[in-house]
């Protein structure tokens, strides 16, 4: 029950997120490859998972906020994650930009009959496209290591390192005189 | 589409359970975690000859060390037997059922292979097993049955077929209706003293044992009460795989 209700305080956190000033909401699925597990090197196919976060405009055009959460599944369980992070967008043309994006994470790997506390970090870089009319897309390619302390009480690995491809919808909020 | 998105969500915030109980190694035992398994060997593997080894595959959303208690046990009473057991992604061995065949290509000082998992994880081994009919010399089933499309009453290898008599989740009828997909059958008992031969499956019924005391993880939502012990439950799993793992 306690997993039950972390993950309705991360959906209610991520509606109330909504509500303030982003400049859009993003919507991704990743597919996740394990690098390593423990020290040792052990390329595979580790799962999926699902995100939402939002980007809110920091000091000028080419830096972001980023507040989300993520659900999904890693060489070790199932888990859901806080995400807070920040953008740079180093370079940007009239139809893309390339992104640099860097989280800290926090949350729970989901297991029974407790949860266990899992954190860790990611960066990676990406290319936004920006399509006249539709909504933005990305894609993009992270280097992500998270540990659940508690599993080395079970496991000596108990740490991972994973690449994870992501894709991204944007649906930025229009500027003003967008609306019409 | 209500049905994917049920699916969806079921799949991403799934709950594995952890082991329970504290865990002793036996001094005999060495452990070796790897990315893709759990080791258990004992120290004097290295001198038999006539080395067996059993793959073993985690019941759905188990984490693989809840079958540890026994494994090492199992192990450290029997030194001509290794045990590896896998970890599959998500915990579920529906995503990697083929994984169980790398190690026979990898161990090669390994003499005789078997093949098992508990509930889902035995499925997953019944579907191995017809995928490389000639690799394993036996199939250890608990609480589990092959799937329609593993059709295995014609494989030549043996067959051990555990279940527990107040498993809530596999239960007994359930088990004996899956009968017809496996070699033809006897049913055995503690007593039995019978040699295991190929083409034969062994139907071994554990009374007052249930589904989740296959391994060390608690009561399982939908399991029946045991009313053995998890240790007297896990006894009788490894006397019938000493005799089984020749």
């Amino acid at each position: 029950m306690k997993q039950g209700r972390f993950i309705l305080l991360i959906l209610c956190f991520s509606l109330h997120v909504s509500t303030l000033t982003a400049q859009g909401l993003e919507l991704g699925l990743r597919n996740q490859y394990r690098i390593s597990l423990g020290m040792e090197l052990a390329p595979s196919w580790t799962g999926l998972a699902l995100e939402a976060q939002w980007a809110f405009p920091l000091l000028s055009d080419q830096y972001e906020l980023l507040i989300g959460s993520e659900t999904g599944i890693s060489a070790l369980s199932s888990y859901s994650t806080l995400r807070t992070g920040l953008r740079w967008k180093f370079i940007q043309k009239e139809k893309s930009r390339i992104i640099l994006d860097w989280n800290l994470l926090n949350g729970i790997a989901l297991f029974r009959p407790n949860s266990l506390y899992e954190f860790g970090s990611e960066i990676g870089i990406g290319q936004q496209w920006q399509r006249a009319g539709r909504n933005d897309f990305s894609y993009g390619l992270l280097l992500r290591f998270s540990t659940i302390p508690g599993y080395a009480e079970i496991s000596p690995l108990y740490y991972q390192t994973m690449i994870p491809v992501y894709f991204r919808w944007h649906f930025n909020k229009k500027a003003p005189h967008e609306r019409g | 589409m209500k049905y994917y998105c049920c699916v969806l969500l079921i799949f991403f915030s799934a709950c594995s359970y952890l082991p329970e109980a504290e865990f002793i190694l036996p001094e005999t035992v060495e452990v070796d975690y790897r990315p893709d398994y759990i080791h258990f060997y004992h120290r004097d593997a290295a001198q038999v000859t006539n080395g067996v080894a059993l793959v073993f595959y985690p019941g759905g959303l188990v984490d693989p060390h809840v079958y540890r208690d026994w494994q090492a046990k199992l192990v450290s009473q029997n030194p001509h037997i290794q045990v590896f057991s896998l970890r599959v992604a998500a915990n579920l061995a529906v995503f990697e059922a083929n994984k169980g065949a790398s190690l026979v290509k990898k161990f090669k000082n390994i003499n005789q292979w078997y093949v098992g998992g508990h509930s889902l994880g035995g499925a997953m081994a019944s579907v191995l097993v017809d995928n490389e009919r000639n690799m394993f010399a036996g199939l250890v089933l608990m609480a589990a049955y092959p799937a329609e499309s593993n059709d295995l009453s014609d494989w030549q290898g043996k067959v051990l077929n555990l279940y527990a008599e107040n498993d809530g989740l596999a239960d007994t009828t359930t088990i004996k209706s899956k009968a017809r997909l496996l070699p033809p059958g006897v049913i055995i008992n503690k007593q039995s003293t019978l040699d295991f031969v190929a083409g034969q499956t062994y139907n071994a019924l554990i009374f007052g044992g249930n589904h989740a005391q296959f391994g060390n993880y608690g009561q399982q939502n939908g399991d029946g009460i045991a009313t053995v012990s998890t240790e007297e439950q896990q006894e009788v799993i490894i006397d019938y795989l000493e005799k089984f793992l020749k």
